[in-house]
This record gives C-alpha cells, sequence and structure tokens, in this order.
C-alpha cells in the first residue's frame, strides 16, 4: 500500500512493483489530467510536481512519492475559480490541441513559485524540455507573463 | 467576426478535465496489442500463436484468418492489410502479424513476445528512385509505381528555347514525423444492440467507420465511432491505426478493448512526410520573366498508398510555386518502398516542393543579378493569371500584398541595409546575420475534382440556446471556436448560448475528412447555412403568429423583434414545437465543383497565399543557426477568429522551422532508426524565434464571410525562407533538409569567409 499526498488529499492506494506515478495517478486515481506523451521522460507532457517541483511522472516510481505532496492539474484551481496560469492560457491562445496542456501549466507553475517576475529567458530555460507540437511556444510565454502578473497583483 | 474569442474547449483543456481517448475507462476493459513484423520486406512462412494463447491473463490472439470481412484498409486503395496472413507479404517493419487481447497491458506485451513468426527475408526497396529502376524488387504486384502524376502548359521545349538564362537543381527532403503529443488510441466496445462503438481521436470518422465495418463485415450502420478529444494531427491521424484492431478484439471476446500505442508503436507505423527528390529547371528571361518550369519528382510514398497519390500530386501542381509560367512540364513519380507509408502531413505535399521551387528562384535571382523579391514579385500570381493547371484566379489572390509588406516590414527591420547581405554580429565575429524570404500557395479543400461537401445540423432548444453538429474534427486547429462563431453570428446569439458536438457516426452528419485546410470554408459554410435555415424557420413561425412578412422579423442577442414585441428565441422555439416544426435543420454544403488535373479548368476553388522572410543567425565556426525572427503575411481570405489564426501562425512557422533545421525520420534499408522521441529532435520553445504575423485579407466569395484555409500555408514557406537566409548569411546553399550543423560548419570552412559590409 503506497501511502502519499495528492492535491491536499491524503491517498493509499495499491500499486505493482515498479509502477510509475503516472500510471497509478491515471489508471488507479482516475487522475487522467496527467497525459503520458511519450513515456520516455522525452516530452515533458506527463509534468507533475512532488513537494512543489516539477518531476516526470511517466519515469518517476510511484514508491518514490511515498509520504510526498503530489500536485497534478486537477489540484491546481481553487474550487471553480481557475489558477491564474490556467486563465491566462485560455486568454493568450496557448491552448490548442491540449494534449501538452497540464504539463506546460504545472511546470510553469513550479517556476512562478521560485520566481514571481521571471523574464521571456527564464520562462523558455523553464520549459526548454515541455513539447509542444502545435508550438503555440509565444503564446505559451505570454499567458506564463500574463500569470505572473496576475499572482502579484492578486 | 474577427474579434479575439477563446476557445470554449480550452477551460476543460487547462483543468484536467478534457478527455482524449486514453482517458477512457469501462468495467471489464482489456487491453490489445499488435504485434509487428519488424522486418521490411518478406514472406511470413509461420506463425504460431499456441504459447501466447496459454499465457494466463490472455483473453485472445487473433490472426489474419480470423478478420471476418476484408483483410484491407485504406483511405483510396484498399492495400494495406489489417494483418498479414502465413504465405502473404510484409511490407515494412510495423505491418501487424497477430493480436492479442489481456487483462493488463503487461500481459498482452508479455504474450506479444511468446507469438513464434518466422519471415523469408525479400530484397528491400528503399528509396523511391531505386524503386523506379526496371530490376528493383517489386512491393506490391502491381508494380512500384502508386502514380506517374503529370503537369503540362504550353510547350515546354518551345519555353526553354525562349529562355535566356536556365537553372537546374536537385533538392533532397527527408521522411518526416508529425509527432503529435498524443498517442494513436482506440477503444472498441459492443453494445447491447449488438453493435460496436468505437472511441478515437480520428481526423475522419466517417472513414473510419466504413473501414471497420469492412473488414468485420458488418454494415456501417452497425458501427459507431465515437470522437474523442485528439492531441494533436497535422494529417498523421487521417489513415487507420488501431481502430480495427480494436474492434477485431472486441468483436472476439465480447468486451471493451483498448488499443493504445507507446510512442515506438507510433513512430514505427503510421504514415509519414514523403520523403523526396525534386529537380527543378526554370528558363528566364533576362529581365527575370519566367518562360519555362520542367519539374521531375519522386515521392517516397512508403509500403501502402494511404494518401499518397494525392499528396504527390499536391506537391507536383504546386512544384512550380505561385507563378505565371507559360510554360510547364511536371513529372512525379509516387513510387512504393518498403518503408513506413507515407501520407498527409500539414503541407500535403506542397512543403517539399516550396523548398525546391523557392530555393531555385533565389538562385535565379542570384544568377540573373536581380533582387530575389523582385523576381518574385514580377512573376507572381495575381487576379487573372492562370496556373499551370490551367486555372483562371479570377478573384482572392493576395500574394502580391504579402510579398509587398513582408519586404516592407523586413526592410523597416533592416534598418537600412541590405537585408540579404551578412552582417557581422557586433562583438562576435563568428556570428552572421542574414535575411532570406520565401513565398508559398496552397489549395482549400480536397480539389481535383473531388466531390467536396460537408454537412451540419444545427438545432435550436427552448433554453434559447443552440447546438451545432457535424463530424468534422477539432485536432487543436480551433474548429469548435470558428463554428461556435459562425452559428453565432447568423442566429443572432451570444457566443455562450452554442454548443458544438463533433465527430460522432450516430449524432453528427458527415462533415468529411478533416484535411486541406478545408473545414473554417467546408463546414464553416455548412453550419452557415443551416443556421440560416432555423433562423428562417423561427422567422416564419412568428410572422405567421404577429401576421407579419418573415423579413419584419429580426434576430437580435437571443431575442426575435417582430411588431413590437420582444420574444426570447427560447419562446419562439416553444411555439414552433407546440405547432409540430422541428426547431433544427441539417445542410448539405457543396463546395464549387473543380476539375481533374489534366482537363485544365480549376482544380480548385480557393488558394491561400503566403510569404515569410526570416533572420537567421549563423555561428560560422560550429554551423549553428538560430532563427531570430520570422515575419510571416498569409491571405487568409477573411479572418474568423485571431487567436486560433495566432495559434495556427505561430505553430506553422515552427513546424517549418524543424522542417528546415532539425527533423528528419531516420529509415535505413527499411528500419526505423527513428524508433523513439529522443532521436526525432523536433523544436523545443527554446528555438523559438520573435514571430511577427502579418493578415491579408483578399476574401473568396463563396468561403464564409469571404474565408480560406490557413492550416498549412503558415507552415509552409517558413523552410526556404530560413535556408535561403542561410544562404545569404553564409555563401552555402541548402539542397538537402535538413541543415546538418556540421556540414553547414564544412562548406563555411570550405568558402571565403563572407565580409561585412
Amino acid at each position: 500500500m503506497l501511502k502519499l499526498w495528492v492535491n491536499g488529499e491524503a491517498v493509499e492506494v495499491e500499486v505493482a512493483p515498479g509502477e510509475m506515478l503516472a500510471d497509478v495517478l491515471r489508471y488507479r486515481l482516475g487522475l487522467t489530467g496527467t497525459k503520458i506523451g511519450c513515456n520516455e521522460a522525452e516530452c515533458g507532457t506527463c509534468t507533475v510536481l512532488l513537494d512543489g517541483e516539477p518531476v516526470l511522472s511517466c519515469s518517476l516510481p510511484a514508491a518514490k512519492a511515498a509520504g510526498r505532496k503530489v500536485t497534478t492539474i486537477e489540484g491546481l484551481a481553487q474550487g471553480e475559480r481557475l489558477h491564474p496560469l490556467q486563465e491566462a492560457f485560455v486568454k493568450q491562445g496557448a491552448v490548442q490541441c491540449g494534449f501538452c496542456i497540464p504539463g506546460q501549466i504545472m511546470t510553469a507553475a513550479a517556476l512562478l513559485e521560485r520566481e514571481s517576475d521571471p523574464d521571456e529567458e527564464v520562462i523558455r530555460q523553464a520549459l526548454k524540455d515541455t513539447l509542444c507540437r502545435c508550438a503555440g511556444y509565444p503564446s505559451i510565454i505570454r499567458a506564463v507573463r500574463a500569470a505572473a502578473r496576475s499572482l502579484k497583483t492578486g | 467576426m474577427g474579434h479575439v474569442v477563446p476557445r470554449p474547449d480550452a477551460v476543460a483543456k487547462v483543468t484536467g478535465a478534457a478527455r482524449f481517448a486514453d482517458d477512457y475507462d469501462f468495467p471489464g476493459l482489456l487491453h490489445g496489442r499488435a504485434l509487428r513484423a519488424g522486418v521490411p520486406h518478406a514472406i511470413l512462412k509461420r506463425l504460431d500463436v499456441a504459447k501466447a494463447k496459454d499465457l494466463p491473463g490472455v483473453v485472445a490472439v487473433l490472426t489474419a484468418e480470423d478478420i471476418p470481412g476484408e483483410r484491407n484498409h485504406g483511405l483510396v486503395i484498399h492495400d494495406w492489410p489489417a494483418l498479414v496472413g502465413v504465405g502473404e507479404k510484409v511490407r515494412y517493419v510495423g505491418d501487424a502479424v497477430a493480436l492479442v487481447a489481456a487483462e493488463r497491458r503487461e500481459i498482452a506485451t508479455q504474450a506479444l513476445e511468446l507469438i513464434e513468426a518466422e519471415y523469408e527475408p525479400l530484397p528491400v526497396v528503399s528509396d523511391p528512385v531505386q524503386a523506379r529502376q526496371p530490376d528493383a524488387p517489386l512491393v506490391h504486384e502491381s508494380g512500384n509505381l502508386l502514380k506517374h502524376i503529370k503537369v503540362r502548359k504550353g510547350d515546354i521545349e518551345e519555353g526553354f528555347a525562349q529562355a535566356e538564362v536556365i537553372l537546374d537543381e536537385v533538392y533532397h527532403t527527408p521522411t518526416m514525423e508529425h509527432a503529435f503529443m498524443e498517442p494513436e488510441c482506440s477503444i472498441a466496445r459492443l453494445t447491447a444492440e449488438g453493435r460496436i462503438e468505437v472511441y478515437v481521436g480520428s481526423q475522419i470518422p466517417y472513414a473510419d467507420r466504413d473501414q471497420i465495418a469492412r473488414c468485420l463485415a458488418l454494415p456501417p450502420e452497425k458501427v459507431r465511432v465515437i470522437g474523442t478529444l485528439i492531441g494533436g494531427g497535422f494529417g498523421g491521424k487521417e489513415d487507420i491505426a488501431g481502430q480495427i484492431h480494436a474492434a477485431l478484439l472486441a468483436q472476439a471476446t465480447g468486451r471493451p478493448v483498448k488499443v493504445l500505442y507507446d510512442r515506438h508503436e507510433s513512430l514505427l507505423v503510421h504514415p509519414k512526410r514523403h520523403a523526396t527528390q525534386i529537380r527543378v529547371r526554370l528558363g528566364v528571361k533576362r529581365d527575370g520573366t519566367l518562360v519555362a518550369a520542367q519539374t521531375e519528382l519522386y515521392g517516397d510514398s512508403g509500403a501502402y498508398a494511404s494518401l499518397g497519390e494525392k499528396v504527390m500530386t499536391r506537391a507536383t501542381t504546386h512544384s512550380t510555386g505561385p507563378y505565371i509560367v507559360p510554360h510547364v512540364k511536371a513529372d512525379c513519380y509516387a513510387m512504393y518502398t518498403n518503408n513506413p507509408p507515407s501520407g498527409a502531413f500539414r503541407g500535403f505535399g506542397v512543403t517539399q516542393s516550396c523548398f525546391a521551387v523557392e530555393s531555385a528562384m533565389d538562385q535565379l535571382a542570384e544568377r540573373l543579378g536581380m533582387d530575389p523579391v523582385e523576381l518574385r514579385r514580377k512573376n507572381a500570381l495575381r487576379v487573372g493569371s492562370v496556373t499551370n493547371t490551367g486555372q483562371l484566379l479570377t478573384e482572392s489572390v493576395g500574394l502580391l500584398e504579402c510579398i509587398d509588406r513582408v519586404e516592407a516590414e523586413m526592410r523597416r527591420l533592416s534598418g537600412g541595409r541590405d537585408p540579404f547581405k551578412p552582417q557581422v554580429v557586433p562583438g562576435a565575429p563568428n556570428r552572421v546575420r542574414a535575411w532570406g524570404l520565401a513565398v508559398a500557395f496552397k489549395n482549400t479543400g480536397l480539389g481535383g475534382g473531388a466531390p467536396d461537401k460537408a454537412s451540419a445540423e444545427v438545432e435550436l432548444f427552448t433554453d434559447g440556446t443552440a447546438e451545432v453538429r457535424t463530424s468534422s474534427a477539432e485536432i487543436g486547429q480551433g474548429l469548435v471556436a470558428v463554428l461556435q462563431m459562425i452559428a453565432a453570428e447568423e442566429l443572432s446569439l451570444p457566443l455562450e448560448k452554442v454548443r458544438v458536438l463533433l465527430s460522432d457516426t450516430d449524432l453528427t452528419p458527415d462533415g468529411g475528412p478533416t484535411t486541406a485546410s478545408r473545414q473554417t470554408y467546408v463546414t464553416g459554410n455548412a453550419v452557415r447555412l443551416a443556421s440560416d435555415v432555423v433562423r428562417q424557420a423561427v422567422a416564419t413561425t412568428l410572422a405567421e403568429k404577429y401576421d407579419v412578412p418573415p423579413e419584419g422579423v429580426r434576430f437580435v442577442e437571443g431575442l426575435a423583434q417582430v411588431n413590437g414585441h420582444s420574444v426570447p428565441l427560447g419562446e419562439a422555439v416553444a411555439m414552433m414545437k407546440a405547432e409540430g416544426r422541428e426547431p433544427k435543420a441539417t445542410y448539405e454544403y457543396w463546395a464549387p465543383k473543380t476539375q481533374p488535373l489534366g482537363t485544365g479548368g480549376d482544380m480548385h476553388f480557393a488558394y491561400s497565399f503566403a510569404t515569410q522572410a526570416a533572420e537567421v543567425e549563423v555561428d560560422l565556426e560550429t554551423g549553428e543557426v538560430r532563427v531570430l525572427r520570422v515575419i510571416a503575411a498569409n491571405d487568409v481570405g477573411r479572418v474568423i477568429n485571431p487567436l486560433g489564426l495566432q495559434g495556427q501562425i505561430e505553430g506553422g512557422v515552427m513546424m517549418g522551422l524543424g522542417n528546415a533545421l532539425t527533423e528528419e525520420f531516420i529509415v535505413e534499408e527499411g528500419r526505423v532508426i527513428t524508433d523513439r522521441l529522443a532521436r526525432y529532435r523536433m523544436p523545443s520553445i527554446v528555438l523559438t524565434p520573435q514571430i511577427i504575423p502579418i493578415v491579408v485579407e483578399h476574401p473568396t466569395g463563396e468561403g464564409p464571410y469571404g474565408a480560406k484555409g490557413i492550416g498549412e500555408i503558415s507552415s509552409i514557406p517558413t523552410t526556404p525562407a530560413i535556408t535561403n537566409a542561410v544562404y545569404h548569411a553564409t555563401g552555402v546553399r541548402v539542397k538537402r533538409l535538413p541543415v546538418d550543423q556540421d556540414w553547414l560548419a564544412r562548406e563555411i570552412a570550405r568558402r571565403e569567409r563572407p565580409q561585412d559590409v
């Protein structure tokens, strides 16, 4: 039995030996907001936060999350109120097919926890391993900047 | 129209609520997997599935004999076996030979390893030029030539006789991978009524339905395809992937079956962008007037036809560029090989031929001592021009405006310097910058005589809302928003009152394939006209009630105004229902008729045009190329949703950048080397240049509000704009994509370093 915190709730879940966190989240806990794009730690789509740090959940053995706090895309909004990043991604047109978006937003959320006002270069470096094939990268950069502003002003 | 509107599907996509195929679960779900041949060309001699069947947790193992209906599928030619049988031929590494359904995915994977398959290897056909040699091994018994495509205009010999300068060059483009972020996934299940439902993110739900039905020997109405969200398509989700396999396994087991590709399988199996060899011969007068253009194209269509003939037809008809050329001869050989099949990929062949002809135009300009922009302007198609297929362009040709506006912006950003001369970066003598420019055109719609139609249904409800239904696919391009906007406009409803339901063969009428940049135009028109019919029906009801002519009813923001009364639309709908009238309509819209290639006349009902200029910085020591800025002008007829347009431009430029500099799907002797995502270098956010969009609107009369396609044109001229810039910066002409950094460094070293001016 694996015990961990997922989106603020204590969770106990049975996992197979070697099972990855993404599979546990998606197929055992039904948190399908976390997507698997390559399953080889290459595309960044499966990014979730582990104790606030971005990790590639497709390649992280679930056992390593024992006793720790996992945040997924489902845990970002406060009830009905979207997180400023979610709001900005919608408004700036950064969402196209949408498959990579949970990974983009979670990676950006970790960045904004670290830096309240990242410039474009910092955003690029933070998101460099999170691929988007619709390639709305300029809109993603605009969205992260807009979210940073909105977080600052409240 | 033309106002920035956030897409209605975006909120679910940022909260994690959005459901793609793999996000669905059903009680008793089994996991299906296919055994891939792994050899490029062979006879399957023996297949033993006994051990796999005996593995605990395995519920079914199927081989070719278990297919109840037709063995083959295919969008045009049914030449692609769902499973290769014993004694039959494997034609590429991704051919499936057996299927397993098991309680868990790991068990299915384990079972695949227990299947014994023996092959008798055959000699491999690995490129399209080899494939055309008389002694080449045959991929299909019918021969290796899928299609010889010809374009003829004027008298090519007469044309070259008039030419004062002739350029003759050969270019190569590699196989390319869509690399949509969502790997293919299909879930099939039987219903209580004995039908089969297939959940899949597909670009052509009705074609899926028909292909599944044929293989399962069912009438099409026994199959329902339910479209899920699609995590990127780019043309790569038009052919069958796991749909038939999932359905076969569900039929055999009576349980729901999910067939999810891992990335490796996705890379191996689905059709790619055609690798090409393109020879371009241009004849020109000293003043820059084109008089003759001859092209010869070889396209690697891989093991199966897919959309290969159509893709290479588009490559061929666009191979002499968006130019007025009196004498044209183009020949294309679309060839079968033992490589993964090639099919639709954003640009549909035009990406490749645009790189060739736009490189040639720059080389020609240099030969003539002429400004490359001026050479293009002089020959650019305009209203009144006749294309190389004999089509008289009567409207909506914004190419000259695209050229003018991009040139003006490029010169402004160059601050008075010649943008095509190399500039050494101050303080960094190893690094030089220069601009390059290219133009393009791309058809909207299927064209070539293919019937091009879309159906849409619009229904009003008593709560004052409307629903739009069509099978057309949302693959990220923003169709939901476009259709919502069109219905809202026609019904005078606030946007949030309009819902859009897509891609369900039971609930939505056929919108046709999501391909060829056609959905805004074709399905957009179907929605516009269906909305119009519904609106008129409402007007008729109210006109009778209030005894006014139907023209006397006005619609404003969800209200019908008649005779001094303001009737909420929902109430009007209730009145209709009380009278037994249906507040809904289905409209089957037929796009203007087109003509087959070779018959003259209108091969396409609309074309989009574009010009792009790219500024690159090249490190002369390492050969590293960085794209700094891209100016992209697109004539889209009329903008419907600027936010969607922005996404198409940004994404298109980035895909063209990858095509130019980083991406290559490597296959050697039929074996896939690029079998993991890590081996496919697609651009990340760090390579993103500043993208400066310029919107050009030359409306097309029949398009909705004047709109034509944007999805492909936005990507097409980027590659040659970049490679032309590389030439201007370094003097090295790129004739083979992508630009290999080491190769470029060596070529630069072989030349004298360009001098700053």
